[in-house]
């Protein structure tokens, strides 16, 4: 098998379009995740039942429905249910953005809960703002033990929107895949592909590791 | 009581108060009054309910029936008196619950900083005096981690200090301690009395209370069954459950 480099670089331009349309993808995942699951964890920990059930509800529902099936939802039962148009893009990002959510709120609730309640009553008894609570006592000793899930979440979103190619939002995967398929080069570029999702997700694992270091020496 | 504590505002006040968890009633018809200064000793079995009592001094548990006043300030469920009596309230607890990822003195400001809104330098400052008074100034850079329980506790003391309450609650605070340090914390606490702090202390060490204390309650089952001096209490207990209690403390 003869391993045709150069035609890689003749189509790296359009390679590099797919890598922008992925991390878009995956930015906007994250973007719509985070508040999602932020506000989920803090209702389920919360004093409210109904709303902690409410919670537990849509993280139960969201963590059950494969990815691939949202994704359909979003790009062809969203438009007409909402009356207008829905890129595959937007669809795509939503329902990632919804499951990566509920992920998200379970990865953060892990570390609230890990947290001694001794902590919350001393906070408490000094009459600290429950905002200044989870800010300064709460979300700094939680992050210590969420930041590795987390990161973790990140590496399986990156992945996650390779799925966005099922509904022909033209992202890494499935530019690859049709440039192949026009120069009958699969191998190369299949290889590409593999090679640029490496490039993309291995510096996000480093950084966990070191961010897990340096919280590490942060406490004790 | 005397004469004068009669016109004067009683720094604690609770009546006919009672608290259930689900069906199980922990405490029943508490009737209690601290004067300003008052250094009062709760004791009782484990279970007895001493925890959950001053615990609901500061509202870290809700009470159903009965009315808890704190300087004047009625507890209920409106958060602006719940606020303005956590202010006045200081409490330490038997695992301290120091803020690890803090260092000494971060612990011993930040509430001065976002509840009185002092300064960092102003904070940082009376943080250093309370540390003096506890007697670890030369521990404010550490970690919670690095020290001893009994160093641990004395931050928690001084963090609470720092508020400048009005009154201070404990909660067992020498029981999770090596038998070495439960002196330095109880010499601390000596001290605090000493100025003329307002004082609940939950505790087993009998001595603590003799030396310290002007009222003993003691407590069973949820309810306070016995309230005295220290000599009365020690020598001459009422109730068979207190005189029962006492031989097991003192291991007569
Ligand atoms: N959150 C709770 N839910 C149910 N029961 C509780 C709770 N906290 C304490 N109790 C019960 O209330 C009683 C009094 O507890 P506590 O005030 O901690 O006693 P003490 O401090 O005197 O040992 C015990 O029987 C305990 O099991
Ligand atoms: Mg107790």
């Amino acid at each position: 098998m003869d391993f045709q480099f150069d035609i890689i670089l003749r189509y790296l331009p359009d390679l590099l379009q797919g890598v922008r349309m992925t991390l878009i993808a995956f930015f906007t995942a994250l973007a719509i995740g985070l508040p999602i699951g932020m506000t989920l964890c803090v209702l389920r920990v919360g004093k409210s039942r109904g709303l902690g059930r409410a919670a537990a509800v849509y993280t139960t529902v969201f963590r059950t429905i494969p990815e691939v099936v949202l994704i359909f939802w979003m790009f062809y039962c969203l438009p007409p249910l909402v009356g207008g148009t829905v890129s595959g893009l937007w669809a795509g990002s939503l329902a990632l953005g919804l499951i990566s959510g509920a992920f998200l709120a379970e990865i953060f609730r892990g570390g609230v809960q890990s947290i001694p309640r001794g902590q919350w009553e001393a906070a408490t008894a000094l009459a600290l703002p429950r905002v200044t609570i989870w800010r300064r006592i709460i979300v700094p000793q939680a992050a210590r033990l969420a930041i590795p899930p987390f990161i973790n979440h990140l590496t399986e979103l990156m992945k996650g929107t390779t799925l966005l190619a099922t509904i022909g939002v033209a992202d890494l995967a499935l530019k690859s895949y049709v440039l192949g398929a026009q120069t009958f080069r699969y191998f190369e570029f299949l290889t590409a592909i593999a090679l640029l999702y490496f490039i993309i997700i291995f510096p996000v694992a480093r950084f966990a590791e070191y961010v897990e270091r340096r919280l590490a020496v942060a406490t004790r | 009581m005397t004469a004068a504590s009669a016109t004067r505002t009683p720094a604690i006040r609770i009546e006919g108060m009672s608290k259930w968890y689900g069906a199980f009633q922990v405490l029943a018809d508490i009737d209690l009054t601290v004067m300003p200064g008052d250094r009062l000793v709760v004791c009782g079995p484990s279970g007895s309910g001493k925890s959950t009592l001053i615990r609901c001094i500061n509202r870290l548990e809700e009470h159903q029936e009965g009315t808890i006043t704190v300087d004047g300030i009625r507890l209920d469920e409106n958060t602006r008196n719940i606020d303005a009596v956590r202010k006045e309230v200081g409490m330490v607890f038997q695992q301290f619950n120091l803020f690890p990822h803090l260092t000494i003195l971060e612990n011993c400001t930040l509430a001065p900083r976002t509840v009185r809104r002092m300064s960092k330098s102003d904070a940082e400052a009376r943080a250093m005096h309370y540390l003096h008074k506890v007697r670890i100034p030369e521990q404010a850079g550490k970690y919670p981690g690095q020290l001893s329980g009994g160093q641990q506790q004395r931050v928690a003391i001084a963090r609470s200090l720092c508020m400048d309450p009005r009154i201070m609650l404990f909660d067992e605070p020498t029981s999770a301690l090596d038998p070495e340090m439960i002196k330095e914390v109880l010499d601390t606490m000596t001290d605090l009395a000493q100025e003329g702090m307002t004082m609940v202390v939950v505790t087993h060490e009998m001595g603590f209370a003799r030396r310290v204390a002007d009222r003993v309650v003691f407590m069973d089952r949820g309810r306070i069954v016995e309230q005295k001096p220290p000599e009365d209490f020690f020598n001459a207990p009422e109730h068979p459950r207190t005189k029962l209690f006492l031989d097991q403390v003192l291991g007569h």
